[in-house]
C-alpha cells in the first residue's frame, strides 16, 4: 500500500469519532467546536509526522533531534495528567494545605531523575530504557523483564487514565463512558501507529502549552484579584471555607509514618523508573541535552504545582463568593455543580466566562489524550522492540510489527478501562509508582552503578521488586477493602504504598544473588563494566 | 573512540576522578533533596501542629511558605545540579577525549 492511500485511510478512520459526536444533541456547539480544532490540529500533526517517519529511530526516538527546550515541554506533558490538573486543584478546594503536601509530593522525583539516572540512560540507551539494562546483560530473559515490566506500569496507568477519562467524557459531553473510553483508545491509536515518537512529542508539546497556558491565565485573574496579597488571598478563602482556619493547616492525608515514607519512596523513586518518561529522554541528541530537558520539565512541572495551589484557593474564593451559579441547587453543602473534579473547569468559567470554561475543558480532555499517547508509545516499544526484537535488515518490518503492538496495547487499555471502570481504580497510580520504583529503578541503579552487578541478581531481584510490589498491594486496604470489599481487621498489609518494604528486597535480592552468581558469564559481564561505564559517561562516540 | 585509546581512557587517572566527583556530586544532591522532602512529610506524620503557628499577627501559617519554599527549592536544587555538571564536568569530558583521541 502507497504512503497516499495510507494517508487518506487514516484521515476517514480517524473523522469518526467526530461524527459521533455531531449526532449527540445535548453537545454545545462551541465544546464541538474546540474539539474537532483539537482533534484536527492533532491529527494533522500525526499526517506530518507520518510522513517524514522513516525508520525505526524516526518512530521510536523521533530522529533524536528534539531540541532540549522542546523536550522539557513534552515531558512535562507526559508527566501533567488530567489528575493532576482536575484532581489537586480539587484536593486544594476542599482541604487546602492537604492539596499542597500531595503536589510536592509529584515533584520531588524529577530531581532524582536527573542525578542519578538520567544521563547515564540517555548515553546507553537507544530507544528504550531496556536497552540500557541490556548494554551488559545480553540475555532474552533481561529484555522479558523490561518489557514485561514495562507493559505492567504503562497498563495500570492507562486504565487509570481511561477510567478517569471515560467518567469525564460522560460529565463534559454527556456520552457513555465507554464510548468514551472508544475515541480516547481511538484517536491515541491512530497517533502512536502512524505518527510514532514524532507525533506523540508534538501532541505533548501543544498539550502542555494549553494546560500551561490556562492555569497561568486562571492564576492571573485569581491573584489580580485579591492585588497580588497572598494574605489576602488566604485570609478572604478561609472566610468563605467552611473548614475556615483548618485549610492552613494539614489535614488527614498523611498518617502514620510507614505509610508517608513508603508513599515518599515511591514517588521520588518511581518518577525515575517511568518507562514513558526515560524514552522521552532518548530523543534528544546527546546526554548533555538530555540533562537540560530534565531541568527544563522540573521547572514547568514545579510552576504547575505552584499555580494548581492557587489556583484551589482561587476556586475556594471565586466559587464560594457565587453558590447560586456554582454549586447543586445554590447550596455549598451539597457539593459543587458535577461533583469535585469540575472544579478547575468552573473557576475556569469564573475567571474567564462560558468560552475560556469550554476550552478548559478541551484541554482536560488533550490533557488525558496526550498523557496515554505517550504511554501507549512506551507499551508499543515494550512490545515490538524489547520483547519481540528488531529485524535489522528490514526496517518496514520493524515498523508494521510496532503498528501491530500499538493495537494491542489500545485495545487491552480500552478493554481492561471498560471492565474495571465500576472499581475504585484509586491504587492504580500508587501500584505503577511502586513497580516503578521498586523494580524498574534498582534494576537500572544497580546495574548502571555496581560493577559486580550479574543478569541473573539483576532479573531476579527486578521479579522480586515487581511481585511484591503486586501482592503486597493486593493485601492492603486500597484494594483488599476497597476493591474485594474484605471487612477492615481482616488487612494483612495496613500501609498505603508497600514501596518501602519491596525497595528493599529489590536491592537486597539483587545484591544477594548477584553476590552467589560465579557463573562464567557473571565474570564476563563485570568485565564488562568499565566499558559500559565509559559508555554511560561519554555516549557511543563515532 | 577507537578501541585502543578506550582502554586508555578507562584506566586514566583522569577518568577515574570524573566518575568520583560526578558520584559525589550526585549523593550530595540526593541526599539534600531526601532530608528536604523527608523532613517535611515526617513532621506532618508525627507531629503536624509545628506547622500550626502563625507567621506574625497573619492568619498564614509557617506549614504555607515552608510547603512553597520546597516547590521552589526542588526546582533550584535541580537548577544548581545542571549547572555544576555542565560547568566542570562537560568541559573535563570533552579535555578527556581530546588528549586520548590525539594518541
Amino acid at each position: 500500500m502507497n504512503k497516499k492511500l495510507q494517508s487518506i485511510m487514516l484521515f476517514m478512520l480517524s473523522l469518526m469519532p467526530l461524527y459521533s459526536y455531531a449526532g449527540d444533541g445535548e453537545t454545545q456547539p462551541l465544546k464541538l467546536a474546540f474539539i474537532g480544532l483539537f482533534a484536527g490540529i492533532t491529527l494533522l500533526i500525526t499526517y506530518i509526522s507520518f510522513r517524514s517517519t522513516k525508520n525505526k529511530e524516526d518512530y521510536y526516538a523521533a530522529g533524536k533531534n528534539v531540541s532540549s527546550f522542546n523536550n522539557g515541554l513534552a515531558l512535562a506533558g507526559d508527566y501533567l495528567s488530567a489528575a493532576s490538573f482536575l484532581a489537586i486543584s480539587a484536593l486544594v478546594f476542599s482541604n487546602g494545605f492537604d492539596g499542597l503536601i500531595f503536589s510536592i509530593g509529584w515533584l520531588v522525583g524529577w530531581p532524582v531523575l536527573s542525578f542519578i539516572l538520567g544521563e547515564r540512560i540517555k548515553n546507553l540507551a537507544k530507544y528504550t530504557w531496556g536497552d540500557a539494562l541490556s548494554y551488559r546483560f545480553k540475555n532474552k530473559s533481561v529484555r522479558v523483564f523490561t518489557a514485561v515490566s514495562t507493559l505492567i506500569v504503562v497498563l495500570l496507568y492507562i486504565v487509570a487514565q481511561m477510567v478517569g477519562a471515560g467518567k469525564l467524557m460522560t460529565l463534559f459531553f454527556g456520552i457513555d463512558s465507554n464510548y468514551g473510553m472508544m475515541i480516547v483508545g481511538f484517536l491515541t491509536l491512530i497517533y502512536v501507529a502512524f505518527g510514532g515518537m514524532k507525533a506523540t512529542t508534538k501532541i505533548q508539546i501543544f498539550k502542555a502549552i494549553l494546560l500551561l497556558g490556562s492555569v497561568s491565565f486562571m492564576a492571573i485573574v485569581v491573584l489580580n484579584s485579591v492585588n497580588w496579597n497572598p494574605t489576602v488571598l488566604f485570609v478572604k478563602a478561609t472566610d468563605l471555607h467552611t473548614m475556615k482556619d483548618s485549610i492552613l493547616v494539614p489535614g488527614g492525608y498523611i498518617k502514620d509514618p510507614v505509610s508517608a515514607i513508603s508513599i515518599g519512596l515511591a514517588l521520588m523513586f518511581g518518577t525515575a523508573g517511568l518507562p514513558h518518561i526515560l524514552q522521552r529522554l532518548l530523543t534528544v541528541k546527546d546526554s548533555i541535552e538530555a540533562r537540560k530537558s530534565v531541568v527544563w520539565a522540573t521547572n514547568w512541572i514545579g510552576y504547575f504545582y505552584f499555580l494548581t495551589f492557587i489556583i484551589g484557593f482561587g476556586a475556594i474564593i471565586f466559587l464560594n463568593q457565587n453558590p447560586e451559579l456554582y454549586f447543586k441547587g445554590g447550596n455549598i453543602s451539597e457539593g459543587v455543580i458535577g461533583g469535585k473534579n469540575m472544579v478547575a473547569v468552573l473557576l475556569a468559567n469564573a475567571t474567564g466566562g462560558e468560552v475560556f470554561g469550554q476550552f478548559v475543558i478541551t484541554v482536560a480532555f488533550a490533557t488525558i489524550i496526550a498523557v496515554v499517547t505517550g504511554l501507549t508509545l512506551a507499551g508499543t516499544s515494550a512490545i515490538a522492540h524489547d520483547l519481540l526484537g528488531e529485524n535489522e535488515e528490514n526496517e518496514s518490518k520493524s515498523l508494521i510489527k510496532a503498528k501491530v503492538a500499538t493495537v494491542a496495547v489500545s485495545v487491552t487499555g480500552v478493554g481492561l478501562g471498560i471492565a474495571l471502570q465500576s472499581l475504585d481504580v484509586g491504587f492504580m497510580v500508587t501500584l505503577a509508582f511502586a513497580v516503578a520504583s521498586s523494580s524498574i529503578v534498582p534494576a537500572l541503579m544497580m546495574s548502571i552503578l555496581w560493577k559486580d552487578s550479574t543478569t541473573k541478581g539483576v532479573v531476579v531481584g527486578g521479579w522480586a521488586g515487581l511481585i511484591s510490589s503486586i501482592v503486597l498491594t493486593i493485601l492492603s486496604p486500597s484494594i483488599w477493602v476497597e476493591v474485594l470489599h474484605f471487612s477492615n481487621s481482616t488487612v494483612l498489609f495496613p500501609f498505603a504504598s508497600p514501596t518501602l518494604f519491596t525497595m528493599i528486597i529489590a536491592f537486597a535480592t539483587i545484591w544477594v544473588v548477584s553476590l552467589w552468581d560465579n557463573s562464567e558469564n557473571a565474570e564476563l559481564e563485570r568485565l564488562h563494566f568499565d566499558k559500559q561505564q565509559l559508555i554511560s559517561e561519554f555516549g557511543e562516540q563515532e | 573512540m577507537k578501541n585502543k585509546n578506550e582502554e586508555i581512557i578507562i584506566k586514566s587517572e583522569e577518568f577515574k576522578n570524573l566518575i568520583k566527583k560526578r558520584n559525589r556530586i550526585s549523593l550530595i544532591f540526593m541526599s539534600l533533596i531526601a532530608i528536604i522532602y523527608f523532613s517535611f512529610i515526617l513532621t506532618i506524620a508525627f507531629d503536624k501542629r509545628l506547622f500550626y503557628s502563625n507567621i506574625g499577627d497573619t492568619i498564614i501559617t509557617i506549614g504555607i511558605p515552608i510547603g512553597v519554599l520546597i516547590i521552589f527549592s526542588t526546582v533550584l536544587l535541580t537548577v544548581i545540579y545542571s549547572t555544576l555538571i555542565s560547568s566542570n564536568q562537560d568541559r573535563e569530558r570533552k579535555l578527556i577525549l581530546k588528549r586520548y583521541d590525539n594518541e
